[in-house]
Formats: C-alpha cells, sequence, structure tokens
C-alpha cells in the first residue's frame, strides 16, 4: 500500500471506514430483526449495506471481496424478493459474513497476511451462502472448487493498481475499418453528442477519411434543432478490434444506425483467418465472431431477423441477411460457407455419447441378425413362383426392419427415474435449510422420455420443486392447526397421457392464494378488473412474466419469482404448464411434455389431399359425419352436445366439399371435441421428427412424421388444439 | 475550461476514486450524496455538463432524482449515467426511461468511467 | 453558459455575434435568428470568436444555414472562429464546406 498514489490511499481509507460503518449498521439492523422480526426497511438496509460495499471494493480491485459480498448480495436480494426468508440460520450466516468482511478489511489495514484460520473461514461461508441460496453445492463454482488462494498472500500488491492502463496487451497491428453512422433523431435530446463519439473515437485510432453526411438535414426553414440529422462515413485506423469500436457507440446503439466493416482490404485477411480456424462444429455466425469479423450481438440481430423471415414463410439463409444488414461483406460469408461445408462432411460422429442399457443393445443385435438372415431367406424366395412364400419371407423383413427402428429409437430413452434420481438429495438439503420436515414421494418410474427432452425439463423442475417446498408447504406449526400432519409432502409423479408425457410436482401446502394472485395482477396491469377468470386462468398468472417483483414480500410472489422462465423452459421443448390447486390442500404442477424423437401409435386422417396424424391414445372413436348439423360446430353424440373442430378452418385450407366427411372424437383430459375430415386412413406407428423451423410456430401442430411414400405428415397437437378450440368458443360466447 | 461533472452517490469511497479519475482525466467534479443533495448542488453549480447518479440512495433514489432533474430546462438535455449492477436490469430500463440514456454497470474499475465521461463530454 | 446574440446592422448587411456556448439548449433560439436574419439580409456575417463550446446540434444548425443561404444565393460568412468551433470544423471535415477562411491562432491545432 506504501507505493500507492497518495489520492487513491486516502480513497482507500474513505473505503475501510465507510464500510465499518455500513457492517455495523448490517449487524445493528439483523439484530434487530432477529429480534422483532424482518421488515422491508431494514432488509433493503442491509441489501444497500452490501451493494455499497460490492461496489467500491471492485474499484479498488479488491476483487475477494466482490466475490464475497456479490454471493451475500444474491442471497439479500433473495430474501428481499421473498424467494428465501429471513430464517434464524440466515441471520446467523449473515452476521457471520458482516464479520467475516470486518475482519479482511482489518488485515487489509494492518497488513497481516491471510492465514489458514482466515482462509478456511472464507470456504465455509462461502459454501454456506450457496446452500442458503438453494444452489447445487456441487462443483458448479470456481470459487468454492478452485478458491484462488494464491491470490490472497499478496494483498499489497492488489492495491495499487490504478490509473495506469495495463501496457502488457500483445502489440497488435493496426487495420483499417470502415464505420458508417446515421444517429439516431433523439441523440441531442438524450444528452449525447455525435462530436464526442468521434473524439473518443480518436483515442482509439486514428479517423484517416471522414465525410460528414447532411442529405437527412431539411431546409433551415423547416428543420426541428434539437432532432439529429447528422450521419457519418469514416475511415478509420485502429489496432482496436470490431466489438471496441462498436463499445464507442454503446449508449446509442439502440436508436441509431451502425456498421463497422473491415475496409476493403481487410477481407482477405479475414478469409485468411477463417481457413485457419480450429476444426469444430461451428456455425456460420459463430465462424464470423470468432474471426472478429461480427459481435455475438450482431450475429443475435441477424438470428431474429432470420426467424422473422420464417415466420413470413421465406426462409433467408443467414449469409444473405448478414450482408444485407451491411453486418459484413459477402465475401467474407462465402468464405466461412466454404469452411463451414469442410466441417460438415469431416465431423459429427463423436459429439455426443449416450450411457444404453446393455439389454437394449443386445436385442437390437440379435434382431440385425434376425435380418440377416430374413432378408438372406428373401432373396433366396425372389426368384421362386411361389407367392406365398415370397409374401411370407418379405412381410417378416418388413416386422423386423420396424423392431430394429423401434429398437435404435428405444437407446434415446431413458427412465424418468433417471431424471428424477437427484431430487431426493435437493428435497432433503432445501428442507434443511428452510428448517421443513418434508418428504419426497417418487412414482411413476418406468415412464420412458427422450434424452435430450430430459436434459431440458430438469432445470424447471427443479425450480418448482424448490419453490414448493419453500412456498407451497406451510411451517409446521401451521400445518397442525389446520389439522394437517406435521410433515409435509412432494410428489414427483410421471405418466404418459394421450401421446405426451406429464410430470407432476404437488405438494399438500395450503395451496395458492386466488385472491392475491388476482390483487397483483391487477396491480400489475395484466388484468383489468372486470374480467372474469377461472381459476386455472388466474393461476396462470403467476407464469407472465413480470408478475413478481423484488419490492414486496410475500408467499404469493415469492411464487412469481422465475416461474415464468419455468413456462419459458418448459415451452421451449414445446410443452405446456398448468396448475391445479385447493385452498388448505395443496398444488399440483403438471408438466406436459411432447414425445419428440420418439414413437407413438398414430392415427392417419386425410384432410382434402394431404395426410395427418392424430396421437392414437388421444382418440376415443370415429363417426361419420352428420347430415343435420347446423353451422353452430356442434353435433350430438349420445345425447351430449359434441363440439367439432374443422381441421381446414385451423389450417386455412379451402373449405372441406366432400360430401363424405368423418369426426374423429379425441379426448384430452377431461375435453372431448370432434375433429372433421375429410377420410380415415388408419392406424401406423409413426416415428416423430421434430419440426423444421417452417412449422415451429404453428398452433395445433407438435412435431412431423415421414409417410411410407415420402410424404411429411403433420402430427396434430390435441390437447393445444382442443385448448385454443375453447378458448376462441369462450371468448365469442362472451361477445354473443 | 474544465467541464462540471456531478456525481451523485451515498458511497463517499466511490465518489472520491471517481473524483480522481475524471480529475486526472482533466474534468472538474462535484460530489453529492444522495438525490436531495444532488439537487441542491445542481442549484448551486453555474454549469454542470454531465452527471453520473446512483440508482439506489437513501432520502433520494437515483430515479427519482433523474426525473426531477429532465423537468428543470436547464438540464433536460444534460447527460446522465446511470450507476446499475447486473442484476439491475429493470432499474436500468427505468432509469433509461427517466432520461438517463447512458450507463456503467457496477463493480466498474475507475479507467471505464473515465471512458464513459468522455464519450459523452469532451474535457 | 447560455448563448447571447447580438446583432448589428449596416446597408444591408448583418453582423451577429455569437456569445457562451453554441449547444443543444441554444439551437431552437439561433434557428429562428438565422432564419430571419437570412431571410432579411442578404450577406450575413457570423462572428464565432466567443464561442466557448459547440457541440453537434450546433454545427447541425450552422450547416443548415448556410445550405439555405446557398440555396437563397445570399452570402453567410463564419469569422473568428474559435477554438472550439475550428476543432469541431476540422473534425467533420466542414472547413472547406464553409469556405471561410479560418485564421489560426498560436494555441490552435493545424
Amino acid at each position: 500500500m506504501m507505493d500507492m498514489d497518495p489520492q487513491m490511499a486516502a480513497a482507500l481509507q474513505t473505503f475501510f471506514e465507510e464500510s465499518r460503518d455500513l457492517l455495523q449498521d448490517m449487524e445493528s439492523a439483523l439484530l434487530f430483526m432477529e429480534e422483532q422480526g424482518a421488515d422491508l426497511e431494514r432488509i433493503n438496509a442491509v441489501f444497500r449495506a452490501a451493494h455499497t460495499i460490492k461496489g467500491s471494493a471492485g474499484l479498488f480491485g479488491l476483487e475477494e471481496v466482490v466475490r464475497f459480498t456479490h454471493r451475500l448480495e444474491n442471497l439479500l436480494d433473495q430474501i428481499r424478493s421473498g424467494t428465501k426468508t429471513l430464517s434464524p440460520g440466515n441471520i446467523t450466516l449473515l452476521l457471520s459474513c458482516g464479520d467475516h468482511i470486518n475482519d479482511y478489511l482489518d488485515r487489509l489495514v494492518s497488513a497481516t497476511p491471510l492465514d489458514q484460520h482466515f482462509l478456511s473461514e472464507d470456504l465455509r461461508l462461502l459454501a454456506a451462502l450457496q446452500s442458503a441460496l438453494g444452489e447445487n453445492s456441487s462443483a458448479t463454482d470456481p470459487s468454492l472448487t478452485e478458491p484462488s488462494l494464491t491470490v490472497y498472500d499478496d494483498v499489497e500488491s492488489r492495491t495499487e493498481f490504478i490509473h495506469e492502463v495495463s501496457s502488457d496487451a500483445p502489440v497488435k497491428s493496426a487495420a483499417n475499418w470502415h464505420i458508417s453512422l446515421r444517429f439516431g433523431q433523439d441523440t441531442f435530446r438524450d444528452g449525447m453528442d455525435p462530436l464526442s463519439f468521434l473524439r473518443y473515437l480518436q483515442q482509439i485510432g486514428e479517423i484517416t477519411g471522414l465525410v460528414t453526411l447532411t442529405d437527412a438535414l431539411p431546409a433551415l426553414s423547416m428543420m426541428d434543432a434539437e432532432t439529429c440529422y447528422l450521419g457519418f462515413e469514416i475511415a478509420f485506423r485502429s489496432v482496436a478490434d470490431k466489438a471496441s469500436i462498436l463499445d464507442v457507440f454503446d449508449f446509442v446503439k439502440d436508436n441509431s444506425i451502425i456498421h463497422v466493416l473491415p475496409a476493403h482490404g481487410q477481407i482477405a485477411a479475414y478469409l485468411k483467418m477463417i481457413q485457419q480456424l480450429p476444426e469444430g462444429d461451428q456455425h456460420l455466425g459463430e465462424i464470423l465472431v470468432a474471426v472478429g469479423s461480427l459481435t455475438p450481438e450482431e450475429l443475435q440481430k441477424a438470428l431474429a431477423l432470420q426467424e422473422g423471415s420464417d415466420q413470413t414463410g421465406q426462409h433467408l439463409p443467414l449469409g444473405e441477411i448478414l450482408v444485407e444488414q451491411k453486418m459484413v461483406q459477402e465475401p467474407v460469408v462465402q468464405g466461412a460457407l466454404e469452411k463451414q461445408q469442410q466441417q460438415r462432411e469431416s465431423k459429427n460422429a463423436e459429439r455426443q455419447l449416450l450411457r444404453v442399457r446393455a439389454h437394449d443393445l443386445d436385442h437390437l443385435v440379435d434382431l440385425v441378425g434376425e435380418l440377416v438372415i430374413a432378408s438372406a431367406a428373401n432373396r433366396l424366395f425372389a426368384g421362386r413362383e411361389d407367392l406365398e412364400s415370397r409374401l411370407e419371407s418379405s412381410s417378416q423383413v418388413a416386422r423386423l426392419v420396424e423392431e430394429i427402428r423401434d429398437g435404435a429409437l428405444r437407446l434415446r430413452m431413458i427412465d424418468v427415474a433417471e431424471l428424477f434420481q437427484r431430487f431426493p438429495r435437493v428435497v432433503r438439503d432445501t428442507a434443511r435449510t428452510l428448517n421443513k420436515d418434508i418428504r419426497l414421494e417418487i412414482s411413476g418410474e418406468g415412464t420412458e422420455l427422450d434424452k435430450s427432452m430430459a436434459e431440458k425439463i430438469s432445470d424447471p423442475l427443479m425450480h418448482l420443486v424448490r419453490n414448493a417446498m419453500d412456498h407451497g408447504i406451510e411451517p409446521a406449526e401451521q400445518r397442525l392447526a389446520a389439522g394437517k400432519p406435521a410433515q409435509g409432502s412432494i410428489i414427483l409423479h410421471a405418466r404418459h397421457d394421450s401421446g405426451g408425457i406429464v410430470i407432476e410436482v404437488s405438494d399438500d401446502g395450503g395451496g395458492l392464494n386466488r385472491e392475491k394472485i388476482r390483487r397483483k395482477a391487477l396491480e400489475k396491469g395484466l388484468i383489468s378488473a372486470d374480467q372474469l377468470l377461472t381459476d386455472p386462468e388466474i393461476y396462470a398468472l403467476i407464469f407472465a412474466p413480470g408478475f413478481s417483483t423484488a419490492d414486496t414480500i410475500s408467499d404469493i410472489s415469492g411464487r412469481g419469482v422465475g416461474m415464468d422462465v419455468v413456462r419459458q423452459n418448459i415451452e421451449s421443448v414445446r410443452g405446456r404448464i398448468d396448475i391445479d390447486s385447493t385452498p388448505g390442500r395443496g398444488t399440483t404442477m403438471r408438466i406436459h411434455l411432447p414425445l419428440t424423437l420418439s414413437i407413438i401409435d398414430g392415427f392417419l386422417v386425410r384432410l382434402a389431399q394431404d395426410t395427418y396424424v392424430i396421437p392414437a391414445e388421444a382418440v376415443e372413436e370415429c363417426l361419420e359425419y352428420p347430415q343435420t348439423v347446423g353451422s353452430v360446430g356442434y353435433m350430438e353424440l349420445r345425447d351430449q352436445p359434441l363440439p367439432l373442430l374443422d381441421l381446414s378452418a385451423v389450417f386455412k385450407k379451402a373449405e372441406l366439399s366432400e360430401t363424405r366427411r368423418n369426426v374423429v372424437v379425441v379426448r384430452h383430459g377431461m375435453e372431448r371435441i370432434g375433429v372433421v375430415v375429410s377420410g380415415i386412413l388408419g392406424n401406423q406407428q409413426t416415428v416423430i421428427k421434430p419440426l423444421g423451423k417452417l412449422f415451429e410456430r404453428v398452433p395445433g401442430v407438435s412435431a412431423a412424421t415421414i409417410l411410407g411414400n415420402g410424404d411429411v405428415a403433420p402430427i396434430l397437437d390435441i390437447p393445444t388444439l382442443i385448448q385454443r378450440h375453447y378458448a376462441i368458443s369462450a371468448k365469442s360466447a362472451l361477445v354473443h | 475550461m474544465a467541464k462540471n461533472i456531478l456525481v451523485v452517490d451515498d458511497s463517499a469511497s466511490l465518489r472520491q476514486v471517481v473524483s480522481i479519475a475524471l480529475k486526472g482525466g482533466g474534468y472538474n467534479v462535484i460530489e453529492a450524496c444522495d438525490g436531495v443533495d444532488g439537487l441542491a448542488k445542481l442549484a448551486a453549480a453555474d454549469k454542470i455538463h454531465l452527471i453520473i447518479s446512483d440508482v439506489n440512495m437513501p432520502n433520494m433514489d437515483g430515479i427519482t432524482f433523474v426525473k426531477t432533474l429532465k423537468q428543470k430546462p436547464e438540464y433536460k438535455f444534460t447527460p446522465v449515467i446511470m450507476l446499475t449492477t447486473e442484476a439491475e436490469e429493470e432499474k436500468k430500463r427505468e432509469g433509461q426511461a427517466a432520461g438517463a440514456k447512458a450507463w456503467v454497470i457496477k463493480p466498474f474499475q475507475p479507467q471505464q468511467m473515465l471512458a464513459a465521461v468522455s464519450k459523452l463530454v469532451l474535457p | 453558459m447560455s448563448l447571447d446574440i447580438q446583432q448589428e446592422s449596416s446597408s444591408g448587411k448583418l453582423q451577429m455575434r455569437l456569445l457562451g456556448d453554441l449547444d443543444i439548449y441554444a439551437v431552437a433560439a439561433l434557428r429562428e435568428a438565422l432564419l430571419k436574419a437570412i431571410t432579411q439580409f442578404h450577406e450575413v456575417e457570423l462572428i464565432l470568436e466567443d464561442v466557448c463550446e459547440i457541440d453537434g446540434a450546433g454545427l447541425q444548425v450552422l450547416i443548415a444555414a448556410k445550405t439555405e443561404s446557398l440555396y437563397r444565393g445570399s452570402r453567410l460568412l463564419l469569422s473568428a472562429h474559435s477554438v472550439a468551433v475550428v476543432q469541431a470544423l476540422q473534425l467533420c471535415r466542414l472547413d472547406s464546406f464553409f469556405g471561410d477562411p479560418i485564421v489560426l491562432t498560436k494555441e490552435m491545432p493545424g
């Protein structure tokens, strides 16, 4: 510290004093709340103390303090938002953390080395914070597995830092860039000055040419002097990379048009770089990002545009978009594409490993053996006149091929038990943190789902389980008072249902508070005061983005934290989530997943010239289309009205003109509906293929399959179709 | 003539370090410890060219402070840099809506602050 | 510091002296003054030696005024540029657009 700039030394002194005061305030507030119970104002004060210490420590390069207070801040933030409670255990932990920071600062001031005692306390508290945060205390956090202890023995040199910009960066050669700027109209009004940005640009390189563009500038009599009409084309020479140049304009990037391109002479250099990239599975965009020709942000923007173009039905190649958007120049894209092609040809096999049951593999090998024999027999019979033998042997081959396909697909499936196996430990640890007695029941093992699906669903499921434990299950006293056993229970259950998989997380806690959710949603403007909502609709509001905020503490807001993320994750694998809840009895969160990459029994139907697949599990019966149905969209089935759904309307086809039509009665949960089709083609085992980009957002289609004749047939998403139909009829019922 | 920068933050050490960095870059620095103090310093100053404000402060938070100063005709076009943390994405948006169109993420190095200021105002 | 505009006319020619900061806070008023000046006089001289600061908005209104005068066939002269004005014109490579002689003094960068 001796060599430090005297001004900085003085500032550091201020930091020590300020931090001690803040830690003292924090301690008083915590002790007060231990006696009197938590209150928002004090929790906020404690949060602000940690927050301030973290912010200032960063300025002095005290990375250990930053890291430590960051963890502390996370816990406080969750307490503030109600996800975590200010339990006695957490108060004790927070107090110890305060002591620890104090200890660190004392040692820094007195230049006392950090001994073993300090280091073990550091590790203990970090681990405790992590478990209080409910994080998996295994190897995910580098600060735990790799405590970077070596940094600690060097307290003095770490505080010297500052003011000198590090000059140890490797010397790079300057490159020529072309920068194209069109400032947004509000630039001046936002307090931004284009001239300042240009001057700053001169600090990181040399402006070798510049043209001020005034084309957009109206006549003096017409112009609004406070509106910015300026643009610049700049030739720039700098050692800075593209991201650093773009960074100059970070504050205006949202409303301005900014392009940074390698000047023409550089393109050859870029092409060379692309060629020299190490082998690996990279997309075009990633290649361009890797050479520095494109920033990750630009890539995202281009991908968003691509998605937009997909929705209008015309799929634009990424390369085209990049050139169109002036993000990179055409020859550069071409080079990257060629590189990508090379990679495709040489790679792919070793990417992913799959654990497979030996039994399944043996079975598959046996089948292949049988197939070899059967196809030999087939060849033998092929030349013969004996039709019966020929038919028999070819149907034998067909059966084996089908079984092999099934067997091969089974290799990708895992037992849901594998997905569930981490939960007993999680529940035990979380229960301990929450100081609750909670039992976990798991059922439905044997249900299989696709491995990639299992991976994607794992985290959302974890979130739901923790949430149920934290906010669903009431404290023991409350449970006893309500006449329930003191021990709460969480049930994880999986099963197959209408061509999909259902995973349920149930708790026997207090249930969701309908009124509270409604009030909150009203407050947030998610619903209007006169809106009539069913219970499921109200419960679904907790998944709305922005439903929860950090500034209120209640069990309900706690439930909202991150729930929109859970929903997004589930929807990203084309799943759905819904909620059943009974006040005082508990809540069930039900995740419905499709069976992508799997096999289902399909029920093939015809709609005009096209074939569609309905998951056979959803089909109850088939009827002839009645002659007497009106235009209201109902028919009578055994004295009950059955709503009819005309598929041709859903998929915007010309109305069916056939006189003979069929109705396929399908069911999801308690709801039934009659799907009107042109004809019925029968049952067939169907291999589910994930949808291409084009279909991904077609509602009512969950996947596709390829038919024997090579045609693609969409697989209908019956639950969604039923839901949509009911939603639409409910709406029109309200109108009438 | 050196430009005046107003630094509003409840941490004295942060103000001190920011002040050292900015003075090193040729700026003049005026400090305030919260929104209320910030408004008082604005009223007393001759001209402030740029304002740096924390979000989370006692007495008057940064958002309220920015909203208030942007209503004053003499400061409506003055650039404001908001100090937020990674976790305060929401606050950053609120700040931008209030008129703070630039931001620096905490914790930051003094040089980063100097860079952000230099992009907006010449020393 | 706000902008002060002093005007003096003689025989169809107007001299405008700008004092203070030629920035976003000043441009609305300056635009009006310039428009009026260019409409009424066929020669307008802008004396810039007392301009302390100029920003993009200030420069933009000068560009618009110059364009307007060229369009009308009248004359708009910038004279006695202050350091701040010279630096801004050079940064944007606009010295030749205005076409006025710039007197370099010692402290001005070339």
